[in-house]
């Protein structure tokens, strides 16, 4: 719980002070991890949700879905913030792929970004996992860029493991970024 | 430890190195934390008195932009419908030296809680935490309803039924929320 909170701070919760994080933080793990906390109290609940209404836009609901199989999560709770997602448009339809049955969701939700989340400018700032994703750039190469950032890794095998993405989009990515001098 | 006194302490430090003295009145989460109560918090600290200084205005916003945080302190709960002597109930805390912190005793606490509880369990359900948290008895639940009848209750006769009846059915539920 305190690994997940500190991580959780880091991405910008209000929950705390954000702690400097050495290691890549990946943000569609994070999110399947939140499934399993959403619960413990009602301030994490909005914080969660207040989160994900902020930058679930920002991730990849396929890269969740590869990631189910790996990351311990909780479906019945995942499967409730993705149909809260989509049904107040906070995500795009394509999220249903997530989903495996139609269901209405009543969630006490209470959207104040300010109270829950620190500000979106000090985030973009400091985050970025975050930052990338928000400029606009793709999954892969977001988090290319913002794990060779902060870990060495031997091979681009240890890279595509290391940010949970197929090898061969890593390998093209970082060769294009290596092309180009961005890395 | 909250991380809420790192932020104070920086403006405590400050303020001391300016001579300044600043007066604090809380309420809300980080006044159970001060109670020694240990409940998730957000980081902003509700506070029943106003600053005036542009200076001191000025430093805390500037400690709060450092941490993400520019509403970290802030004085929303002004205007808040207070239980009677509250003030004569206030907890002193030495905690800062040029900071005066007082805090909400546990009995206002628990007042405004079942306020809040009434007014927002519809969309927020942290001030149901907080009052799991704090171990109310029975008569204390019978406090905060008693504050609420009193002080919340509308002057009009067509909405004061519906009010009273809204009340009986929170209470029903606190009640077994919280006493089981």
């Amino acid at each position: 719980m305190d690994s997940f909170i500190q991580k959780f701070n880091y991405l910008g919760a209000a929950l705390g002070i954000s702690p400097r994080m050495k290691n890549f933080v990946d943000l569609e793990e994070f999110f399947l991890e939140a499934t399993l906390h959403i619960e413990n109290d009602n301030r994490m609940k909005q914080a969660i949700l207040n989160w994900c209404a902020r930058y679930a836009t920002l991730l990849s609901p396929s890269k969740i879905r590869r990631l189910c199989s790996l990351i311990k999560h909780n479906d019945e709770n995942l499967e409730v913030i993705v149909h809260f997602l989509i049904e107040r448009s906070y995500v795009k339809h394509n999220w249903s792929i997530l989903v495996k049955r139609k269901i209405k969701t009543r969630i006490n939700f209470h959207e104040n970004f300010k109270k829950y989340l620190k500000s979106n400018d000090f985030i973009i700032k400091n985050v970025s996992e975050i930052r990338y994703r928000a400029e606009g750039r793709s999954q892969v190469i977001s988090d290319i860029l913002s794990f060779t950032q902060k870990s060495n890794f031997g091979s681009l095998y240890q890279l595509a493991k290391g940010i949970h993405s197929p090898r061969n989009r890593v390998n093209e990515s970082f060769r294009q970024l290596q092309a180009f001098g961005v890395i | 430890m909250s991380d809420l006194n790192i932020l104070l302490k920086e403006l405590n430090d400050w303020l001391r190195e300016q001579n300044f003295e600043i007066e604090l009145i809380i309420i809300g989460a980080y006044a159970l934390h001060l109670h020694g109560i240990s409940s998730r918090m957000t980081m902003d600290i509700d506070t029943l008195n106003h600053i005036e200084h542009p200076r001191v205005i000025s430093k805390i916003f500037e400690i709060g932009e450092k941490y993400g945080l520019p509403e970290w302190l802030n004085s929303q709960a002004q205007g808040l419908i207070l239980p009677g002597d509250f003030y004569k109930r206030i907890i002193r805390s030495d905690l800062f030296s040029n900071i005066l912190l007082s805090y909400a005793s546990r009995i206002d606490l628990i007042k405004l809680k079942v306020a809040a509880y009434y007014y927002r369990h519809s969309f927020e359900q942290k001030d149901l935490d907080d009052l799991k948290l704090l171990k109310i008895s029975s008569g204390e639940l019978d406090d905060g309803i008693d504050f609420l009848l009193e002080s919340h209750t509308p002057e009009q006769n067509r909405f004061k039924n519906d009010f009273v009846r809204d009340v009986t059915l929170i209470h029903l539920k606190l009640k077994e929320f919280l006493l089981g």
